[in-house]
């Protein structure tokens, strides 16, 4: 996959795009609540992308605040492309591309007058690739950028971020509100930007169909803690969904299951693949076989994951202790 | 320096508010060049016309001042979610980032006056009564250059620590507050009409005297803002 090896604007040699260990932060919100993000560790290698999942609220924008250092942590180390974030902010800043959920350029500017403003930012910008983008995307440079739909803002954020030839892209939210035609437009620059081998990508979005299709890797993040980190396929084969009838589920059956949904039609648990066979055999009477109509078991897609452990918080301790 | 330097620029930028620095230019040129083609007009139609001097005079005062509003309000655009989502994610420190504010200010704020301080030069009384209108107009550029530096020393440190909204209105307490002493003073015992006259007397005997103390001052004021400036912007989440 790698064309040459990952180096960054000053020529170092990085393995990964992203590091994160045991990254610590709580604050009070705005109503008065409190919030903990804790002991966030997560890998991204260099040429690959990574999803950042979870519920509202779970802590993916406070996470990649952190990583801006807009925000500072309590607790923990960071290393991006190999520096850090806090006292290397200019190194490290020069080689990200940020594209937020909604646009960070003043309303008033028109289209054009991004590039003066942003250009003599970044050492490695280049004004061809720029302008090609705005083509590409059916920018034009006449028109006030708080006129700009909001995918089209989006392409404005996107273009500067690749104009520059960032090494790591960090997008927070970036399909929200996009039709289908430009997620998958999205998606494809994605893919074709991190081809080299040399450029990574860690984004954000409750949309896991972008998910299933451009991501290596994925963070899910559950009330503050990692949930799950790793390869996106490790993730989609640890978990079954085992639906069955109201009166199906048995109390044996409840340590083995990692999350649990009932309504009047019956029940939707999520089972640890490993657990899987335990959770048919801890049944009254036992069902060894899925198959024999009393449950149905197919493997878990992203929503299934967040959607049955979202909201218990036990979910994750629960994982953490499956994981030791 | 060139963190700072690129702070500087995109602060260029913001002011004129279209991202082109010509409009900008356009705004502090339009008052020197007032004051020239009046006094040009004047000379020409062999008009010395105080009342129109006067006149204008006033209106460019008023212009001026409201040039100092609207930059004040412009910490508003600056400060915004949106500007300080920028602000947060380009490569410049946050030290940088205060260093190049407080520089972009000064240096807006030096055009200005040097500005106004044509327009004095070309139009005021000074100049049609034969006085010393050199002198004149130093203290003028200089009164001028330490009023706005003092406004912007006062309100930038409350923007990084305060919302856009909040800081507005703390500021225009601290604003209220100068009627009030003034009402205050006017009450104390002292004749604050010799006690003013004695000061403004030290400081114009000589030129030299009042452009020391008046650029010490801008200078101390200026460093204690930025200290508070950097201490409370330094621990901002944005």
């Amino acid at each position: 996959m790698r064309a040459s090896p990952p180096m960054t604007t000053s020529g170092e040699e990085v393995d990964y795009a992203l590091r994160v260990s045991d990254l610590g932060k709580s604050y009070v919100k705005a109503d008065g609540t409190g919030f903990r993000l804790q002991q966030v560790t997560m890998d991204l290698p260099m040429g690959y992308i990574m999803g950042l999942i979870g519920p509202n609220g779970a802590g993916k924008s406070t996470l990649i605040r952190l990583l801006l250092n807009m925000t500072r942590r309590d607790s923990g180390a960071i290393s991006i492309l190999g520096r850090d974030p806090s006292s290397q902010e200019e190194e490290v800043k020069a080689d990200l591309g940020v594209v937020f959920d909604s646009i960070y350029f003043l309303e008033a500017w028109k289209v054009k007058a991004v590039e003066p403003v942003m250009a003599p930012m970044y050492p490695s910008w280049s004004s061809d690739r720029y302008q090609d983008y705005l083509r590409r995307f059916g920018l034009q440079e006449n028109r006030k950028i708080g006129k700009l739909s909001r995918g089209m803002q989006m392409k404005l954020m996107l273009a500067v971020a690749l104009s520059h030839d960032a090494r790591l892209l960090i997008l927070d939210e970036p399909t929200s509100g996009l039709d289908v035609l430009a997620r998958d437009e999205l998606m494809d620059i994605l893919l074709d930007y991190i081809g080299d081998g040399r450029h990574s990508v860690l984004f954000s979005t409750h949309i896991t169909a972008d998910l299933e299709r451009v991501a290596d890797f994925v963070t899910y993040i559950n009330r503050g803690s990692v949930f799950y980190t790793g390869p996106k396929d490790e993730l989609m084969e640890a978990f079954q969904i085992v639906r069955g009838g109201p009166d199906d589920l048995a109390r044996a059956q409840m340590p083995h299951l990692m999350g649990l949904q009932r309504s009047a039609t019956g029940f939707e648990a999520l089972v640890p693949t490993e657990r899987l066979k335990d959770f048919l055999a801890s049944a009254s009477p036992a069902a060894v076989e899925p198959s024999d109509g009393r449950y149905l078991v197919e493997r878990a897609d992203f929503d299934n994951i967040i959607r049955l452990t979202a909201g218990s918080p036990s979910a994750t301790d629960r994982n953490k202790e499956m994981e030791s | 320096m060139k963190a700072i330097a690129k702070q500087i620029r995109l602060d260029m930028q913001r002011f004129s508010g279209t991202g082109r620095p010509w409009v900008g230019v356009l705004i502090y040129m339009s008052v020197p060049c007032i004051g020239i083609l009046l006094n040009l007009v004047m000379a020409l139609t062999g008009n010395d016309g105080e009342d129109a001097r006067t006149a204008l005079t006033g209106a460019v005062a008023g212009m001026g001042i409201g040039l100092i509003v609207g930059q004040v309000f412009g910490l508003f655009a600056d400060f915004n979610n949106m500007a300080i989502r920028l602000n947060g994610l380009l490569p410049i420190t946050r030290d940088h980032q205060v260093f190049g504010r407080y520089a972009a200010v000064i240096l807006l704020v030096l055009v200005q006056s040097c500005g106004y301080a044509v327009f004095f030069f070309y139009t005021t009384d000074s100049f049609l009564h034969g006085r010393d209108h050199w002198h004149d107009t130093v203290l003028f550029a200089l009164g001028l250059f330490l009023l706005e530096s003092l406004l912007f020393a006062v309100a930038t440190p409350l923007f990084y620590w305060l919302e856009p909204v909040k800081a507005m209105i703390v500021f225009l307490a601290l604003l209220g507050l100068v009627p009030i002493m003034v009402l205050i003073g006017s009450l104390l015992p002292v004749d604050w009409g010799t006690f003013w006259n004695s000061i403004m007397q030290f400081l114009t005997s000589d030129l030299w005297r009042p452009v020391l103390l008046g650029l010490a001052l801008i200078l101390a004021v200026e460093m204690v803002s930025i200290v508070l400036s950097r201490k409370v912007y330094v621990r901002k989440e944005i």
